[in-house]
């Protein structure tokens, strides 16, 4: 098996990737998850959000208080779609 | 393939005899894993039913094909999912098994087997719930909440993720520290079932509504609803007048080399598969992280019958309680500060892994070591499950002291948005006794908020609550908390939070051994009792070497001639009295720290009384090996009486020794009897 470290087990982005994109100068965790599906995965995030932080707070040289941590979009976990065009359409009776 | 007369694999990673805990299951039921029968117990978690069957490969990655197991164990980051019964993406590690499942190893996304009929349950009336107070996360701070709430009247809704009540309550076989007046000396699983019991009239009431296997995925602010989603067959929405959220934590990831690797397992894992469940984890495990939940998990693990290779820490002391770590060591676990874990080999599982000392800047320095091992526990510490407080619009603060991101909020916990309150780990990783102050606290003031309680009650209750927590964080392994806390409290808010306490002794100051859990040498003479009346005292003195500072004091309370004096406050070390010492080693058992020895130097040779708590149970003659601080074995001896557990599970073993190793043996390992 390939020798990776993996910052974001769900869609498998490793220590490498995010650092060289970070060189590349994208240097926000909303740039990073768009072109990585850094933190787009089921877990939406929960593991990986503080490494790419670590990572970007010492490439610029901030503290990690002053970074953002980029949107968390609802929902926190996979929904079935039939169980969501349930509820939508319930809710408009 | 070990395989049973009727076909079905046999379990090979049971627990069937544990010290502290007796595993109660239910009914045995035959399921199938891609296509092959097996057979578990009915409502247990598939991934458990799974990993006792040893299946321990899951899915394969959707973009390398890489083999994937479990990580969280408690639903917190997906890494579980499979196909189950035709369905893809069901997290198994909180998914009942139920008899005949079909359970299929995931490749990639995972598809709809195109014949599956999805069991969605009948709407259950209106999908919008109303909900005065609406709890999330049923754990110490949680549950605490809710009787909170519960006490002052409020209708309270509580929605839990997991299959059982209790959070990490539900693992913990260790007794608590703290106060005798609250939960000092009692285990956790215990005091899950104290809250609950408390709890259940509420229920039968209906001024208590739980929704188990619940995961509120959601807030939508504008229209303050809360979505949840309940066994992946029902979603909901809940409008609610208050909320605490009592999320939790997750447990971090570390990068090193193959991390995603079955085996690779957080603390938390090990914990459900181990304590709730009965099911090994592993055979031989490498721990990562020696703070209080590494140290806790570690003789966890050898009281469940597994080895553990080693510590490894990359601070230069130990992170937890410093008696924690002295348990462990005195059953000859290394704990090897400023390690690290470059990376893990294996196949399909853990087969070992490579460790690496770090100098003070962290750079790797001397040469690599493999350690084998299957299991590779991570305990590095924990992220606060914080997404609700992000949609709330909460005002956050990263505080690394605390985990990573938590909300600010007022000394009642309230948070900028004035729905939202916080309570336990999510407000900042610490420990349960602390969230089961700061549940109370928040349930008081969402209270206070709905009018249930008169100022005056509402002032003098919640000086009280933090009274007790500035009390338990007055100890020296909460300095961190303590400045921590000191950035997160919404300006204007008149904390009544106290930041004094006690720091820890620069690491520069103690030595290496000491660092690790084990006594300095210089110190050994310090706990010895005065030599005088040690050598005439029939049935021995007290030892207790608990150097450090933390919030407890069984000790003292079950004392019964109060030869350990009163605590003027609960984080001093014990001070005794010889004189009233009759050595009758009720500390011995009572100290959740195992850090209290009596010895009887009064004959020709001496006899130590220690606290015991593994397998097999002792009973008198049983032949044992003594064991010094370290785990070195420096004599065979025989245990010559025992003192069986008066409330709780600790024995307490007499060995006769050579009088001179009476300050060297701390505890005994027995020699198979067959």
């Amino acid at each position: 098996m390939d020798e990776k470290i993996f910052v974001c087990r769900c869609e498998e982005v490793t220590l490498e990737e995010v650092r060289r994109y970070i060189r590349m100068g994208f240097t926000t965790f909303s740039e990073l998850k768009r072109l990585l599906r850094i933190g787009m995965g089921p877990c939406q995030g929960r593991g990986c959000r503080e490494i790419v932080l670590r990572e970007l707070s010492k490439a610029k040289g901030v503290s990690i208080s002053q970074l953002s941590p980029g949107t968390f979009r609802p929902p926190s976990k996979p929904l079935l779609a039939g169980l969501l065009s349930d509820v939508e359409s319930k809710k408009r009776g | 393939m070990e395989r049973c007369n009727d076909g079905v694999r046999k379990a090979m990673y049971v627990i069937r005899d544990h010290p502290i805990l007796q595993f109660s299951r239910g009914r045995k039921v035959i399921f199938y894993h891609d296509g092959r029968p097996l057979e578990w117990y009915e409502n247990e978690p598939i991934a458990v039913a799974l990993y006792a069957n040893n299946v321990k490969v899951l899915s394969y990655t959707k973009k390398y094909h890489r083999p994937r197991g479990f990580f969280c164990a408690i639903g917190k980051c997906s890494s579980c999912f499979m196909k189950v019964d035709g369905l893809p993406n069901v997290r198994t590690c909180i998914t009942p098994l139920k008899e005949g499942m079909r359970i299929e190893t995931q490749h990639g996304l995972g598809r709809f087997t195109e014949s599956s009929t999805l069991a969605l349950e009948e709407p259950q009336g209106s999908s919008i719930v109303q909900a005065e107070v609406l709890i999330i996360g049923g754990g110490p701070a949680g549950l605490s909440a809710c009787l909170e709430a519960l006490r002052w009247g409020c209708k309270v809704t509580l929605v839990d993720e997991s299959l059982r009540l209790g959070g990490q309550l539900i693992k913990q076989t260790h007794k608590f520290f703290g106060s005798s007046k609250d939960f000092a000396g009692v285990r956790g699983i215990e005091i899950a079932q104290i809250l609950q019991r408390q709890l259940s009239p509420y229920i039968g009431s209906g001024q208590l509504k739980v929704l188990s296997n619940t995961s509120a995925v959601a807030y939508y602010a504008k229209e303050n609803v809360v979505l949840c989603e309940q066994s992946e067959k029902r979603l909901f929405m809940i409008e609610p007048e208050a909320i605490i959220v009592s999320t939790g934590a997750m447990e971090k990831l570390v990068p090193f080399v193959n991390n995603d690797l079955p085996g690779v397992y957080g603390a938390g894992a090990v914990q459900t598969l181990m304590n709730v469940y009965g099911v090994l984890p592993g055979k031989r495990v490498l721990m990562v992280g020696a703070g209080n939940i590494g140290l806790i998990v570690s003789y966890q693990l050898l009281q469940a019958g597994a080895e553990v290779a080693a510590i490894v820490e990359l601070a230069p002391s130990v992170g937890g309680y410093w008696v924690h770590a002295a348990k462990v060591r005195r059953l000859g676990v290394p704990i090897l500060l400023r390690h690290t874990v470059k990376k893990v080999v294996g196949e399909s599982h853990v087969e070992g892994a490579v460790i690496q000392e770090v100098d003070e800047k962290g750079e790797l320095i001397g040469e690599e070591k493999f350690v084998e091992c299957d299991t590779v526990c991570l305990a590095v510490g924990l992220s606060p499950t914080v997404e609700l407080f992000w949609q709330a619009g909460c005002e956050m603060a990263y505080v690394n002291d605390l985990g990573g991101f938590v909300p600010k909020r007022d000394h009642t916990l309230r948070t900028s948005n004035p729905r939202f309150w916080v309570a336990g780990d999510v407000a900042g990783i610490e420990e349960a006794t602390t969230a089961m102050l700061e549940g109370s606290i928040a349930g008081l003031s969402v209270s206070r908020a709905l009018n249930r309680v008169d100022e005056s009650s509402f002032e003098s209750r919640l000086e009280g609550y933090w009274n007790k927590l500035n009390e338990l964080r007055m100890g020296e392994t909460s300095y961190r908390v303590r400045r921590g806390l000191s950035q997160v409290f919404i300006e204007g808010s008149l904390p009544l939070f106290q930041l004094v306490g006690d720091s820890p002794l620069e690491d520069r100051l103690q030595d290496e051994q000491f660092r690790s859990g084990v006594l300095s040498e210089n110190m050994v003479e310090t706990v010895a009792p005065p030599m005088e009346l040690w050598k005439k005292k029939k049935n021995g003195l007290v030892i207790i070497e608990c150097p450090q500072k933390i919030p407890c004091d069984p000790c003292h309370a079950n004392c019964p001639t109060g030869a350990i004096l009163p605590f003027e406050n609960i984080n001093d070390v014990p001070r005794i009295d010889y004189s009233k010492c009759t050595g009758c080693a009720m500390c011995v058992a009572a100290c959740p720290g195992l850090a209290c020895f009596v010895a009887d130097i009064s004959g020709e040779q001496a006899i130590l009384k220690l606290p015991y708590e593994m397998l097999p149970k002792p009973q008198v003659g049983d032949e044992v090996v003594c064991l010094d601080r370290c785990g070195r074995e420096v004599a065979r001896s025989k245990i010559v009486r025992v003192q069986e557990p008066r409330k709780d599970k600790t024995y307490v073993v007499h060995v006769v020794v050579p009088k001179d190793l009476v300050m060297h043996v701390r505890t005994v390992r027995m020699i198979d009897r067959g």
